[in-house]
């Protein structure tokens, strides 16, 4: 198998990618309109403050739309198919680009409820966020 | 099947072309040979970052900037001869003749242009007085539109 594509963390997005390691979902909250913000960003893009703070959440959502990728998006995802690409709105209110795990394509509805699923693909170095039914 | 529910034939096919186009003032383009085409309107809309971020993917930024164009214009969808749609998955769109990459954006301007002038050949319509160009460019997220008008 093909070495598979890893994100590539920013100063900005790092603090993401250290909580998934540890497990856990950081997203940014404006500490000045308290709206929540994804991705990570300089600016709250509602207010524009700079007052943006890290904050835990639970990671449960419902599953906004979905499509299964017959042919695969890169040549290392072959082993992958099909690839179940989704946007999931965490309970915060803020859309998310993932993939969905762990489900038979007959059981993915819009709108189902779902929760992460942290998926250590290099253990120790790189945890991805994932999702499947809650 | 390619993407559900997107299968093979209704996905735009990538193609190699070009395309240009010159913009010049008024008093310039008098001399031309063909019958120019005036910008009678513009508009133009980003949204967000890609329709994953969008409040309602169904909510496109066409709208408002066809609004604004429209309103420039002074103008209603109604008044348009033809209408040039930016779009990767109809026939009216570009299903019909490919997108040439970067150059993609420009095949619907380039179209209502050559309309205007009479220069459309087999495909030329039969009132071609005022033409209406949408543009998507980002990640389907930022979208432009043109009035036009022959001179």
């Amino acid at each position: 198998m093909m070495d598979k594509p890893l994100p590539h963390w920013t100063p900005k997005t790092e603090p993401f990618w250290e909580g998934l390691r540890a497990h856990r979902i950081d997203i940014q909250q404006c500490d000045d309109c308290q709206a929540w913000v994804w991705f990570p960003r300089l600016h709250c893009p509602h207010c524009f403050s700079q007052r943006l703070s890290w904050r835990t959440v639970s990671g449960d959502g419902e599953l906004l739309t979905f499509t299964f990728s017959r042919l695969p998006t890169l040549p290392q995802f072959a082993d992958e198919l099909p690839q179940m690409l989704a946007v999931v709105r965490l309970d915060e209110g803020v859309h998310m680009n993932t993939t969905l795990t762990g489900l038979a394509e007959d059981e993915i509805k819009v709108g189902m409820r779902v929760k992460p699923v942290f998926d250590d693909v290099a253990p120790g170095d790189t945890t991805l966020l994932r999702f499947t039914a809650a | 099947m390619v993407a559900d529910p997107l299968r093979l034939l209704e996905i735009v096919m990538p193609a190699v072309g070009g395309a240009a186009f010159i913009v010049a003032r008024k008093d310039i383009e008098r001399s031309n040979a063909n019958r120019p085409a005036v910008i009678r309107g513009f508009g133009e809309h980003i949204q967000c970052k890609s329709p994953s971020y969008a409040d309602d993917m169904l909510v496109t930024p066409i709208g408002p900037a066809s609004r604004q164009a429209f309103g420039m214009a002074g103008l209603k969808p109604a008044d348009m001869n033809m209408a040039q749609v930016y779009d990767c998955y109809t026939h009216g769109g570009q299903l019909s003749f490919g997108q040439a990459g970067m150059a993609g954006g420009a095949s619907q301007l380039v179209e209502a242009v050559q309309q205007i002038q009479g220069r459309g050949g087999q495909r030329q319509v039969a009132r071609h007085d005022l033409a209406y160009v949408s543009g998507t460019g980002g990640v389907m997220s930022e979208q432009t539109a043109l009035i036009l008008e022959g001179a």
